[in-house]
């Protein structure tokens, strides 16, 4: 990947920059120190509610007209919330990436938040639950993190509780807002074909009059150590097969643990890559969770996951079974790859693999202006500024020896949360009726 | 609007044009086409055969889509394991997928291992084993699929709204992935006849895209693809007619242990090679996909709060596939919803356009195109679509004439032609 510059504007604002001259185009990436990890019992789910009141207006582009521009130039926009961050963007022809710089620099402080517009997308926004609700897997997911955590703020999902959903206040999200959207708490990126000084001027130029504000609050919480096995069950109609999966407390991405986790996840079931987010699916086939429960005919999939995070997270175990296989045989197939990683180091071959694997997803992630701004302003605040100059230097010089180290004391027993999903009975059922009647003239 | 900066007109950045392409037609009949291109150290593949659930026989639904699924779990040189290894051993994907009309492979590897998946691909194309034990877990794996799939709101809605627009005996109307007594008789010799009858290579399209030389390319892909059997013509199976309903279809699902409700609304569509297509496209993008999500992303979820995800989206292929209306709301709210998405189409067909949307359409259609070919991927995929479709290697660069070209009648027209209030179908999935 080509370099990227690095300025901090005098209001604190980080800014990333990288030239990349492939195609005639260029993306602008807003990110903001707010996720769901700053969020408290009450207020849940109001990281994502703000974002997505950031395309609500601002006195100068109204409801709509950022999307609406955007498209306009052949760009195309989205907003995404994390437990770390949340992040906004415009990937434009390049002639274009001052429209970016324009609506960001525009709502990072000029949004507006208008009663009936909080109380249309309260509705919306309890709608996006709703349809994750549909999903079993999301509902195991949502009781296992949240018995996994006791007291950090990870143990919610980002979407929040129905409870709160339907409680927050705009007041409450006007609050969210100011505390956390200034330049002292935001980076920008920009990957493309730009000149970086001269696009350095002209994000400074919009962005340098913003005022610094004062520091967002703190997390206060920190996870205390777990003492011993949780186990949770959901049961309930509309699902077809039992699920399976495991959380194991893991250390946030500055802890020397990190890397070795790394790849003992690409071991497990893949190499997905440096970002929060994974790349394409690689080495799952040959992978030991793959061997073990899918070639054995366990479950029809399984994998897991180690994502990059800043506080203290959870490396992911989980499987879809097979039908008519009991849970049980499944948790002790995977129990067993879980304990072989931790008793005996990889091999010389497999490890090797696995690190081609890696190699491969760093050279996949370079096709596309999107996917290295990712990768800067997630790994900006998720971990530091050399988190991505030194990750080579850092995952080569594992050894196997510390891999099998940081996976003995990652999956023991007390630091384990397992969850099953068990279908219930009850059958769909199909009709037909008339259409609904609509007036011709609506 | 404020002093919102002005898009550039007419200049378009065409990483596709027949001075960059190399297209050359194999002995055999497949066509390969290559770009070079020096955005990462990496090889992208993407390519099409005509072996699609189309070719499904009543009552095998099901078949296509296993017989995909076999091509990467053993053939001449590698069993499924050794398979797995090789493309992991190189950070590499191979992969083969049937959809309704048509089978898509695809590959990703490092430059360095080019030869190496151009060979792979050859021998999973022409001279997979179909070994027993493979089939046996494809097919639990695809009838958990359609288990799973019978308690999923969103795919119940599309496959009863596809079984009630479509016509009986259209690959449209039956479900891609079959029925469990469909896919439980299949053996060992079905998929390989079904993959003797319709794997051939005419027909056949492999678009490359990457840090290759086309040259190294094409020699390899010939002696790669050298032993596919060209067997005699088989013609796709004839497909019946599909249009309008005689009048509005409802049909519902209850579906336990569900919250929310999804619904599809819409009606047989236009094929890619459609009179209609521009037109009906610029239609599709007004009505539920520009800006957040169109005209239907303005009032049903902007406005009315009504749904997280409301857009439109016409499938125009070989075939003329749905052109739909999809949402998912609160049960409560689901007339009001269908309510509201039939008179967004009502307002599309009175007035096609309004407040500069022609022009949104337009500029969109022609200045995405730079951002939509940056990736080797994007490039890889439209140079796929224009052999398929015929379009020509030019066609970027009369694109923007064809998109100008398009009047406000003529997206009214489609708007009428298609989306029939009279004969459009709307599947709901509910909690039971």
């Amino acid at each position: 990947m080509t370099p990227t510059v690095r300025t901090v504007l005098p209001n604190g604002l980080v800014v990333l920059l990288r030239e990349v001259h492939t195609a005639p185009v260029a993306t602008f990436w807003a990110w903001y120190r707010v996720g769901s990890r700053n969020e408290v019992p009450g207020i849940t789910g109001i990281s994502h509610w703000v974002e997505h009141m950031l395309f609500k207006g601002t006195p100068t582009l109204g409801k709509g007209e950022f999307p609406r521009l955007v498209n306009r130039h052949g760009g195309t926009w989205n907003g995404f919330t994390w437990k770390d961050f949340t992040a906004y963007f415009e990937t434009l022809p390049a002639e274009h990436v001052d429209l970016g710089i324009r609506i960001e620099s525009d709502r990072m402080v000029n949004t507006l938040f208008e009663p009936a517009e909080v109380e249309s997308e309260r509705t919306v926004i309890i709608s996006e639950r709703e349809g994750a609700e549909n999903n079993p897997e999301y509902a195991l997911y949502e009781e296992v993190e949240s018995a996994a955590y006791r007291v950090h703020a990870y143990r919610h999902a980002v979407i929040g509780y129905k409870s709160d959903l339907w409680a927050i206040t705009r007041d409450d999200l006007y609050h969210h807002y100011r505390a956390f959207y200034a330049p002292n708490n935001a980076v920008v990126v920009a990957v493309g074909d730009f000149d970086s000084a001269d696009l350095l001027t002209r994000i400074t130029d919009a962005f340098g009059g913003i005022p610094a504000a004062a520091a967002p609050p703190a997390v206060r919480s920190v996870e205390p150590p777990q003492e011993g096995e949780r186990r949770v069950v959901v049961r309930r109609p509309g699902g077809a097969v039992p699920i399976v999966q495991m959380a194991f407390h893991a250390p946030a991405v500055t802890s020397p643990d990190f890397f070795p986790l790394l790849l003992v996840d690409g071991v497990l079931s893949g190499f997905k890559g440096p970002g929060v987010f994974g790349g394409e699916g690689l080495g799952v086939r040959s992978s030991r969770l793959y061997r073990a429960l899918v070639e054995r005919e366990l479950a029809v999939e399984a994998g897991s996951a180690c994502r990059p995070a800043r506080d203290p997270t959870l490396f992911e175990v989980g499987a879809t079974l097979r039908p008519e296989v009991a849970p049980e045989r499944v948790e002790a197939a995977i129990l067993d790859e879980l304990r072989r990683v931790g008793d005996e180091p990889v091999g010389q071959d497999e490890l090797a693999r696995v690190r081609k694997q890696a190699r491969a997803q760093w050279v996949y992630a370079a096709d596309g202006v999107s996917p290295q701004a990712v990768l800067l302003g997630s790994m900006e605040i998720v971990a530091d500024a050399g988190f991505l100059e030194t990750f080579w230097d850092r995952l080569s010089a594992v050894t196997p020896e510390a891999m099998r180290e940081a996976a003995a004391r990652t999956f023991s027993e007390r630091n384990r949360t397992v969850g099953w999903y068990f279908p219930e009975p009850g059958g769909s059922t199909v009709s037909s009726g008339d259409a609904v009647e609509v007036p011709h003239d609506a | 609007m404020p002093d919102a900066p002005r898009p550039a007109r007419g200049r378009v950045a065409v990483p596709i044009t027949p001075e960059q392409i190399v297209r050359q037609r194999l002995a055999n009949g497949a066509v390969v086409l290559v770009r070079e291109s020096r955005a990462a150290s990496a090889m992208t593949v993407r390519g099409y055969l005509r072996a699609g659930a189309v070719c499904d026989p009543e009552g095998r639904e099901g078949l296509a889509l296993l017989t995909a699924s076999l091509l990467t779990r053993g053939s001449a040189s590698h069993t499924s394991e050794s398979l797995g290894l090789a493309l992991d051993s190189l950070g590499a994907t191979l992969s083969v997928r049937a959809d309704i009309e048509g089978v898509s492979f695809a590959v990703h590897c490092l430059s360095e291992d080019a030869s190496a998946l151009l060979d792979l691909l050859g021998e999973v194309l022409t001279q997979p084993t179909f070994p027993p034990d493979e089939i046996e877990k494809q097919r639990v794996k695809l009838i958990t699929g359609i288990r799973e799939s019978r308690n999923d709101t969103r795919a119940m809605a599309d496959k009863t709204f596809r079984a009630a627009a479509y016509p009986a005996g259209h690959p449209y109307h039956r479900p891609l992935e079959g029925e469990e007594e469909t896919v439980a008789p299949l053996g060992r010799d079905d998929l390989a006849a079904f993959h003797g009858r319709w794997y051939h290579p005419r027909g056949a399209v492999v678009a490359v895209v990457g840090d290759v030389q086309a040259a190294q390319v094409v020699a390899r892909l010939d002696s790669a693809l050298s032993g596919w059997r060209v067997g005699p013509p088989s013609d796709l199976p004839a497909v019946p007619a599909a249009g309008p309903a005689a009048s509005v279809q409802r049909r519902t699902v209850a579906i336990p242990g569900k919250t929310q409700a999804d619904i599809v609304l819409g009606v047989p569509g236009f094929a890619r090679a459609s009179p209609d297509f521009y037109a009906a496209m610029m239609a599709d993008l007004i009505l539920g996909r520009l800006g957040l999500m169109g005209r239907l992303g303005a009032t049903l979820r902007d406005e009315e709060g009504l749904a997280y995800y409301v857009y439109s989206q016409a499938q125009a292929g070989l075939l003329a596939g749905p052109w739909a209306v999809r949402a998912g709301v609160s049960p409560k709210n689901l007339d009001r919803a269908i309510t509201g998405i039939v008179r967004e189409i009502q307002g599309l067909q009175r007035e096609p356009v309004r407040d500069g949307e022609l022009e949104d359409a337009q500029e969109y259609l022609t200045g995405s195109l730079a951002v939509r070919l940056e990736t080797d991927a994007g490039i890889a995929q439209s140079l796929l679509d224009i052999e398929l479709f015929d379009l020509g290697l030019d066609y970027l660069l009369r694109y923007p004439g064809l998109i100008r070209g398009v009047t406000p009648e003529q997206i009214g027209a489609a708007a009428v032609r298609y989306l029939r209030l009279d004969g459009y179908t709307v599947a709901t999935a509910v909690p039971a």
